[in-house]
């Protein structure tokens, strides 16, 4: 059996596959997008301050749910949605837990 | 006075600072806040933004020699950007300064003591924030002119008025973009049209309109404008001003020192706070049509159901031309600070000045020619974009009952259901 090398026109058959999955792959999917928001809503109830906490709990539900109704094609809007609202999400995580560390009491009339 | 110090006397110094500190909670719940134009609360996503930059990133934005010094001043270079994109001005033409009132202060003091002595007349409105009228007053002390123009009824500028009043020799015109006591909004774009055409600079302090309202310097002609972060969800401490740069607005600086800020305001830039400011005005230009939306929506509903409940209720302040956020209701016979005694559960303001030395109401109510028995008796109601629909609700339950409650105590009250006619009482005892 003789070795044959790999020709250009194997590698870029080979880039071209990469790419094809890369992108199929990275898709922002409705599911995904309902599951970032389960996340954020989670995320948001966590805080101890009664306004921030309503807050953010309405202004996700609000931003994904118009997001999603708009069913955006174009995947760059959708994955650039997805990015913001991930880096979000993590900037609520940080402010929960700073509440938390300094407590107060709580306002006259919450849930 | 002298208990206290004696307490002092006995315990070790260290007690002292326990003697202040908020280690025990003096109130056992919190009130629900609703004075959004005194200031607001700083957003979670801004002090998220503004902590490296005190915990790490500490450097002095002007040390040009270290990375230190580079992070610092690309906070501060990426929040003034963020500042001057929401008006649509130039990133070159925005100044850091310590709050609106510095800012209101180098812009009138500033400008007029380069235009003298050439000119040295300004126009400025009875309605405006204190410290504009304070710069203008010391202006005056200094052999400077200042027309205060008056406003009509509905809190708004006449035109007419501000025309009649400029001379050859006005060389500035300032007249804040929303006020703070009732809300409303004056015509900037009118306004910057006659100053231009006039060849006069035109002030704006847009203190309560910045990141609420669409702003656009070069649309409505605007030469200087003043900012304070405080009111748009971001750090205390912290503000800006607006100078254009095409046509150029000379002054002199007020505060002397390393020329940084081109000079204007000298000083190291506080970058923690100023990335504050910086990070707020994004959001504010993200959530502004959001925020808007459900602002108006809770003042509406407070406003309609609150005038449905009760009788005698008046709306300080032109109806459409406001910021919807800013509500200044008076309430015939019920008098102001019993009013805000019941209603100790919310964290409202008093249309009057009854907290300070004198029990004169207050000098935009006046203005507006509000006769005194509803200038004593008015609230000002600030809802944000942190109010809830719930909190509006529970308000407006407490309002109406305190304001039924207070009415049916009021003797006066008891006379005017009776029909009589308060003009014709000769009040005097003889």
């Amino acid at each position: 059996m003789s070795l044959t090398l790999p020709t250009q026109k194997t590698f870029s058959f080979l880039q071209n596959t990469t790419t094809l999955l890369k992108n199929h792959f990275s898709k922002i999917t409705t599911k995904q997008l309902e599951e970032l928001k389960k996340t954020t809503v989670e995320e948001a109830s966590k805080f101890t301050n009664y306004n921030f906490r309503e807050y953010f709990k309405e202004r996700a539900n609000d931003l994904f749910d118009d997001f999603i109704s708009k069913n955006e094609t174009n995947e760059e809007y959708v994955k650039q949605f997805y990015d913001d609202r991930k880096s979000e999400l993590e900037v609520i995580k940080r402010q929960v837990l700073i509440g938390k560390l300094y407590p107060e009491q709580k306002f006259v009339k919450e849930n | 006075m002298l208990s206290i110090s004696k307490i002092a006397i006995k315990k070790s110094p260290l007690s002292l600072s326990s003697y202040f500190s908020n280690t025990k909670p003096r109130y056992k719940l919190r009130s629900h806040y609703f004075d959004f134009q005194a200031t607001s609360p700083t957003d979670p996503r801004v002090l998220d933004k503004m902590l490296p930059y005190m915990i790490t990133k500490q450097g002095n934005a002007h040390s040009k020699t270290h990375m230190h010094g580079w992070e610092a001043e690309g906070g501060v270079e990426e929040a003034r950007a963020h500042v001057s994109d929401l008006i649509h001005a130039d990133p070159k033409e925005i100044i850091f300064t310590s709050g609106a009132t510095e800012s209101n202060n180098i812009a009138i003091k500033g400008v007029m003591n380069f235009l003298n002595p050439m000119k040295k007349h300004v126009i400025t409105s009875q309605i405006e924030h204190k410290c504009v009228l304070e710069s203008c007053k010391l202006l005056e002390s200094k052999g400077f002119d200042v027309t205060y123009l008056p406003v009509q009824r509905n809190g708004i500028v006449d035109l007419g008025e501000l025309k009649k009043a400029i001379r050859p020799d006005t060389g500035l015109v300032s007249i804040m973009g929303v006020n703070n006591e009732i809300g409303v909004l004056q015509p900037l774009k009118e306004i910057g049209n006659i100053c231009r055409s006039n060849k006069i600079k035109f002030h704006t302090d847009c203190a309560q309109m910045f990141g609420k309202l669409p702003l656009d310097v070069n649309d409505m002609k605007i030469d200087l404008m003043s900012i304070s972060g405080h009111k748009i969800y971001g750090p205390k401490g912290v503000g800006a001003l607006y100078v254009r740069r095409r046509p150029r607005v000379r002054l002199l600086a007020l505060q002397s020192g390393g020329g940084q800020e081109r000079g204007i305001r000298s000083g190291t830039l506080p970058s923690p706070i100023i990335v504050g400011l910086g990070e707020a005005a994004r959001i504010a230009k993200n959530e502004m049509q959001r925020d808007n939306k459900r602002i108006k929506k809770l003042a509406d509903k407070l406003i309609s159901q609150v005038m449905e409940k009760i009788p005698l209720v008046q709306l300080n302040g032109d109806k459409e031309q406001r910021y919807h956020g800013c509500v200044n209701l008076s309430f015939a016979f019920a008098e102001g600070e019993s009013l805000l005694m019941n209603l100790k559960d919310f964290a409202l303001s008093s249309g009057s000045a009854c907290t300070s030395a004198s029990l004169e109401p207050s000098y935009v109510l006046r203005a507006l020619g509000v006769p005194d028995e509803y200038a004593h008796s008015s609230l000002r109601i600030g809802l944000g974009r942190f109010t809830t629909e719930q909190e509006i609700d529970f308000f407006i339950e407490t309002l109406v009952t305190s304001v039924e409650r207070l009415r049916e105590m009021s003797p006066l009250y008891d006379m005017y259901l009776e029909g009589v006619d308060f003009t014709k009482i000769n009040w005097s005892h003889d």
